[in-house]
């Protein structure tokens, strides 16, 4: 009788790990969204040329390590670093069929359903394309960042996870802090020359 | 009944009875070289050396290792000097990625900060 009292007991107790298993899973997915990697299937689709950079946990770990090893990296900087834990980059390039408003859409209402917060949202009535910078906070700290950009041929997607500092990536931005690498992409000459004032 | 290996005795008896004379007929070239190159104690074993040890001397036995070993080297050391270096070049590629999405990144922000106080400030001028 005392052992089969035990095996009742240890069923119910596994029918209960398992609900509690069950009911907790959901809730992990949903913190665990904000950290996965941005992929849009309609974007992709439609693009020409697609880039992804997916930098997390062991190459993360020795992309910052080695870039912390270089020469005029500041202390800001190096901090910065050593907090993020994901780094990921969407570009989808369209050469015939130009990215429209519609396109673009799925990005920032995946990225609100996700929580994330948008900070700053640009668009010159002038030109075609617009500039949203996103922010997600855990523990009343910001705990990530994601940035929007689109115009007529591309697409970029932006997603850094970790506490950001916001003057440290101005510094980069403004090429101070992180030593200039030999860099050959057109991206950044693209964002060069629209930041920087003709 | 067991069997007895008797072909050391067999080759003695020969090399004994015809030092040097002329095969007779059903002996072949190989078998007389075999008998006339010394006292063999034990046959080959093994298919290949059965195949090589009555075929080659012992000189061109070495010859043959040697340039086999050659070229087994000749063909694996450029296919080893040419083959990619993963490690190295993974790291340097990780290391560019992040380099280049914190540029972009920082671009953007400051691009959006910008625009962000470009109408504030045109305000301000205009008080």
């Amino acid at each position: 009788m005392s052992s089969r009292a035990s095996l009742q007991g240890i069923s119910t107790g596994a029918l209960l790990a398992l609900l509690v298993v069950g009911s907790q899973s959901p809730a992990r997915a949903q913190e665990r969204a904000p950290h996965a990697a941005p992929d849009f299937a309609s974007l992709e689709e439609k693009a020409d040329e697609v880039v992804k950079v997916n930098l997390w946990g062991r190459s993360l770990d020795q992309a910052r390590k080695l870039l912390g090893l270089r020469k005029n990296v500041t202390g800001p900087v190096k901090s910065f670093l050593g907090g993020l834990t994901a780094v990921y980059r969407r570009t989808y390039r369209f050469r015939d069929a130009p990215a429209s408003e519609d396109d673009v859409e799925p990005v920032h209402r995946k990225l609100a359903e996700d929580g994330w917060v948008p900070l700053i949202e640009t668009e010159d009535r002038g030109k075609p394309g617009s500039l949203s910078v996103y922010s997600y906070h855990a523990d009343e700290a910001v705990a990530g960042m994601a940035m929007v950009s689109s115009d007529a041929d591309e697409v970029t997607v932006l997603k850094i996870m970790g506490p950001v500092d916001f003057d440290a990536l101005s510094a980069i931005g403004s090429g101070i802090g992180l030593p200039v690498m030999n860099l050959g992409s057109t991206e950044l000459d693209k964002v060069r020359g629209v930041s920087e004032p003709q | 009944m067991r069997r007895q290996d008797d072909s050391g005795c067999l080759e003695a008896a020969l090399r004994h009875a015809m030092p040097r004379r002329p095969a007779p007929p059903g002996f072949s070239r190989r078998v007389m070289r075999v008998v006339r190159s010394g006292p063999r104690l034990q046959p080959p074993r093994g298919r290949w050396r059965r195949l090589i040890v009555p075929t080659f001397s012992t000189r061109a036995r070495w010859t043959l290792a040697s340039g086999v070993a050659a070229a087994l080297l000749a063909l694996t050391v450029p296919v080893w000097q040419s083959r990619p270096e993963p490690a190295g070049s993974a790291l340097e590629g990780s290391e560019r990625e992040l380099a280049e999405v914190l540029h972009m990144a920082g671009l953007e922000w400051n691009r959006a900060q910008e625009a962000a106080l470009s109408p504030i400030q045109e305000n301000q001028n205009e008080f």
